[in-house]
This record gives structure tokens, sequence and C-alpha cells, in this order.
């Protein structure tokens, strides 16, 4: 039992990748919504927004 | 003890709540269940009488087995997805790591957002377009070198429904974690101590111990989860709108009803959705509501 | 897409806000009062289903109940039919659906919240001769505030979240914000950005709730499952 404290930290592996996961959406609906004209224009999509 | 006044009082106070159901929830359930066993179609309400021709009918309609096959592709991820990833997920917050709290938080919140604006997001994530137009999940998973699972999302043929199931896992799982993680903090400490003693391993104590005492959390998150897959149908609205391959019986309910104004149709697909339904829950409520009055 | 924003613009926020907030100010204006309401039911109903039982109680108990879990496809038409018939519509009659079809939750809520009530505390007030509604006032309803949080979170919460309700008995300049997203996401003429930050808009009063209010609103979803 005396080396479980340590054993344990593996498990902010899959935690810290299930927090990505559901991070994502929330990240998608904050970044894409600052996002400006110059970086999209690599896009097909339109775009709105001048860089400040 | 009860003075003649209170006996009624309670009566009284309770009585409207008490209408407003028997009308809102009974009586719609028998309108509807007649409208149901009606040939109406068009604008003006016709009860004319068509016995149980209308449900004959859906089960020989192509569209009416697409709906049912979609449901069950759909609950079967979804359901399965979230008890698996919910155990998962209560099971490494049962560690009394750090940060425990955070991480709950972070799986819970998106049960606070609509299936409307979880559809919106994920409609844009699983954006299924290819080549140079690619966006969304796939162009993440093409820049990070990731390339076979590049996929088509809710556009893949046949097998389109279990990536709205993705989606739904997204919304529901934390709460399957919730309850599961309630259930493991019920469980007494000495039940796994003892375990322990006697050599078996962390792995053990879940599968031998944990999982057989987790049995009754196990069946009410089916039973939640199952009923709320049959009524799907928000978040397929904003993934997808209204495509055939991607139909439930609660959109073809909406657009035979609402948009072709096939009101007996409608009206039956309703039925069959809440017989569905009545099916798993009421066992569910009596069995809950017996154990509840004896503590 | 994946890359960091360069700079930051606001003009996605502004123009979905532009076009969102008669919307969302709709959702507001019907969900505030669809929630208080609903608590104020839901307390009474609990109240005397825990407390005070009438013969019959136990039997309309559980299906008043089971209205929390039917479809609500299965009483669409009706629904539809009688708000337009009692001239009941737009937002005023959204608020009146969430009301109904909220009391068995508002019910179950505050049934198990007064059920963990002790008994002495009622002969007590008995005691001191206060009568059935007195009790209630004087001793209940001042430590039911949790009670009263979790269930105005999980009205405000779910009616807030509604898309079903919500498109069939509201018209276009009385729509919800869910029923205004989704009808801008489905049109092509509007940037995705934009629609990203109208659902970061959408999403926001509810979750700001969860974030303050985290604790009670997993109460008022375990109580969801039955298990209060």
């Amino acid at each position: 039992m005396k080396n479980l404290g340590l054993s344990k930290n593996w498990l902010y592996i899959p935690l810290l990748l299930m927090a990505i996961f559901y991070l994502l959406p929330l990240y998608v609906m904050l970044v894409t919504g600052f996002i400006c004209r110059d970086r999209l224009e690599d896009n097909v999509e339109p775009a709105t927004g001048d860089c400040l | 003890m009860l003075r003649d006044k209170d006996r009624y009082l309670n009566i009284v106070l309770v009585s409207p709540s008490i209408v407003a159901v028997l009308i809102f929830i009974y009586g719609f359930i028998a309108w509807s269940g007649r409208v149901s066993l009606s040939k109406w179609k068009g604008l003006t309400p016709d009860y004319t009488w068509n016995g149980i021709r209308n449900y004959l009918d859906l089960f020989s309609d192509p569209r009416f087995a697409v709906d049912i096959r979609n449901t069950l592709i759909f609950t079967g991820v979804f359901v399965g997805g979230s008890l698996v990833l919910g155990f998962l997920l209560a099971v490494m917050l049962d560690q009394g790591l750090r940060g425990e709290s955070f991480f709950r938080s972070l799986f819970l919140f998106p049960m606070a957002i609509s299936y409307i604006v979880t559809g919106v997001v994920w409609r844009w994530l699983m954006n299924p377009a290819m080549g140079s137009r690619m966006s969304g999940l796939n162009l993440l998973f093409a820049n990070l070198g990731l390339d076979p699972l590049v996929n088509a999302w809710h556009t893949t043929p046949k097998w389109g429904m279990a990536a709205i199931a993705l989606a739904a896992i997204w919304q529901m799982s934390g709460y399957t974690m919730a309850i599961y993680l309630a259930g493991m903090r019920s469980i007494p400490h000495e039940l796994r101590e003892a375990a322990r003693i006697d050599g078996a391993s962390e792995f053990q104590i879940y599968r031998r111990i944990i999982l057989p005492l987790l049995a009754p959390v196990t069946l009410s998150a089916l039973i939640i989860l199952g009923h709320m897959s049959l009524k799907v149908f928000d978040l397929i609205i904003a993934i997808a709108g209204k495509q055939l391959q991607l139909d439930v019986p609660a959109i073809y309910m909406w657009q035979a009803t609402f948009d072709g104004l096939f009101y007996a149709r409608g009206a039956a697909i309703g039925m069959i959705l809440l017989i569905s339904v009545a099916v798993l829950i009421i066992p569910y409520l009596r069995y809950t509501l017996k154990t509840d009055s004896q503590p | 897409m994946w890359n960091l924003p360069q700079g930051i613009a606001f003009d996605n926020y502004v123009e979905a806000f532009s076009k969102l907030s008669p919307f969302l100010w709709n959702s507001f204006r019907m969900v505030i009062p669809a929630a208080l309401i609903s608590s104020m039911i839901g307390s009474i109903n609990g109240y005397i289903f825990a407390k005070w039982k009438f013969p019959g109680s136990d039997i309309i108990y559980p299906f008043i109940l089971f209205g929390m879990f039917i479809p609500y496809q299965s009483i669409l038409i009706p629904l539809v039919r009688f708000m337009n018939a009692i001239g009941v519509t737009g937002l005023a009659g959204l608020a009146m659906a969430h009301i109904i079809y909220g009391i068995p939750i508002t019910t179950l809520t505050f049934r198990n919240y007064y059920a963990g009530m002790p008994q002495e505390l009622l002969e007590a007030g008995k005691l001191d001769g206060a009568d059935m509604l007195g009790i209630y006032r004087l001793i209940l309803l001042p430590i039911s505030i949790p009670a009263f949080v979790v269930v105005l979170i999980w009205q405000f919460t779910s009616a807030w979240n509604d898309f079903l309700f919500a498109v069939v008995l509201t018209g276009n300049t009385d729509w919800p914000i869910t029923v205004a997203l989704n009808n801008m996401a489905g049109s092509q003429i509007i940037a995705w950005n934009v629609q990203m930050a109208g659902s970061l808009l959408a999403a926001l009063p509810t979750l700001i709730v969860y974030i303050f209010l985290g604790r009670y609103f997993l109460r008022g979803m375990l109580a969801g499952s039955l298990k209060g």
C-alpha cells in the first residue's frame, strides 16, 4: 500500500485527456468567436471581424 | 390532532396541481390516443374512427423501420458509452486525487447546456467536408497526423447515428459519473479494507465488489438514459436538421404532424413513443417508490 | 482553425448579440416567472404530499411522477390545440407549459426535502397553536431555502434549454433563444464564427448558474432520477 500515492499519479493522464474532450466545444465557442479576418484567409468559410 | 379546517385545506391546496396533471398529462394522452385512432389529415379535425389502421401502417412504413433502426443504434452507443465512460470517470475520481472537485465540475458542465447549443457546436466539430474544405475535428486530426481518424461523422452511411450519439455522450456522461460516484461514496470503507487485507488488487475490488454493489445505480442510469434516447430530438435537429438518414420517431412525429398535417399518424407515433417509455419507467417507478418507503 | 487567434475581434460577438438579443430577452421574460411560480407550486405540493397526506395521496403521487418521464410528443397535438383554444399563446403559453409539466419534478424535489424534516418540528408548531399553513409559513418555509434554490435552478435550466415546446407554442417574434439559435445555425449566410459566438451567448446564463451554484444543480439532477 505504501506506493499507492505515487502510483496513482498516472491517473492524471486519462483525466486530462478527458478534460480536453469536455472542454473542446467550449474552446470552440470561445475562441472561434474571437477569430478575426487575417487568420481565416485560407479558409473557404466566410469570416467576419477585423483584427485589433 | 387535525382541525376540521385543515382536514380539507390540504386537498384544496393540491387540487389545482392534480387537476392540471389530470388534464395536461392524462387528458392529453387520452386525446392523442383518440386522434391516433382517427382519420385526421389536414387542418380540420376529423375524428372518423379508423381503428388501429395508423399503427399497422406505421409498422409497414419503411421510414418507420429506419427510425427504429436509428433509435437502436443511438441507444446502444449512447447508453453504452455513457455508462462505461461515466463508470471509468467515477473510478478515477474515487481515488482521492487532488483536484477531484475541479474535474468533477468539468465533466458535469455540459449538462447545463441545451441540446441545441451542443448540437450547433458539434455540427461544426463534426463537419464532414473533405480536402481543402476540411474543418472541425477532421482538420484537427489531420494537423496532428491522425489521418485514420478523419471520417464522415454523421454523414457516414448507416452508422451516422453513432456520431450523433457521441455528442450526446459528451453531454450526459457526467450525469452517469455523478450517480456512480455518489454510489461509490455510500459503500462502506470497511468492505474495501477487508478485501485489501485478503490480497485483492484495486482492479479486483472494483470488478468483484463495487460493480456488483452498484447494480441498482447501473439499472437506474440505464433506464434514465434509455428513456432519454427514445425521446432524442433537439440534438439531431441542431446537428443535421431533418434528414431521412438520421430520422428518429420524434422527428417523424414532428414532420408528419406539423409539416405534413397527418395528425392521426403523428399521434400514433407519439403513442408508440409513450408506450415504449412507459414499459421502461413504470416498473422503475414502482421499484423506487417501494424501496423509498421502507427506510 | 485550431491555431490561437492572433488578434482579438469582438465583431462576431457584437453581431451575434445584435441578432439574438431580442430572443435572449424573450427567454428571460419567460423563464424567470416560470421558475418562480413552479417552485411555489412545488413547495406547497411537496409539503402536503410529505406531511399532510390525505386519503388517496399515496396513490395519486406516482401518477404525478410519471408525468416527468412522458415523451412530450404524446401530448403535443392536444397541447397546441388547447392553448390556442383558450387563447394562451406565445411566451405566456410557453411559461404555462413549463409550469404545468414541471409540477412532477418540483413536487418530487420538495416532497423529498420535507420528508427528511423530523415530525417533531411539526408537532411543536401544533402545540403552539399553529395551523397547517402557519406551520408551513413559520417553521418550514424559512428552512426550505436550499430546496428552493435546487428547484429554481432546475426549472430555470430546463425551461431555458427547452426546444420542443418553444417551437410549437411560439411564433417568430416571441421565440426563445434556443429556437432562434437553431434557425440562425441553419442558415447558410451567417458565418460560423458568429454562430459559435451566438452559441456561447445562449449557453452563458445557464453556465453562469452552474458555475456559481453547481452544487445545487447536481442535487436537482439526482432528484431527476428519483434519488432525492
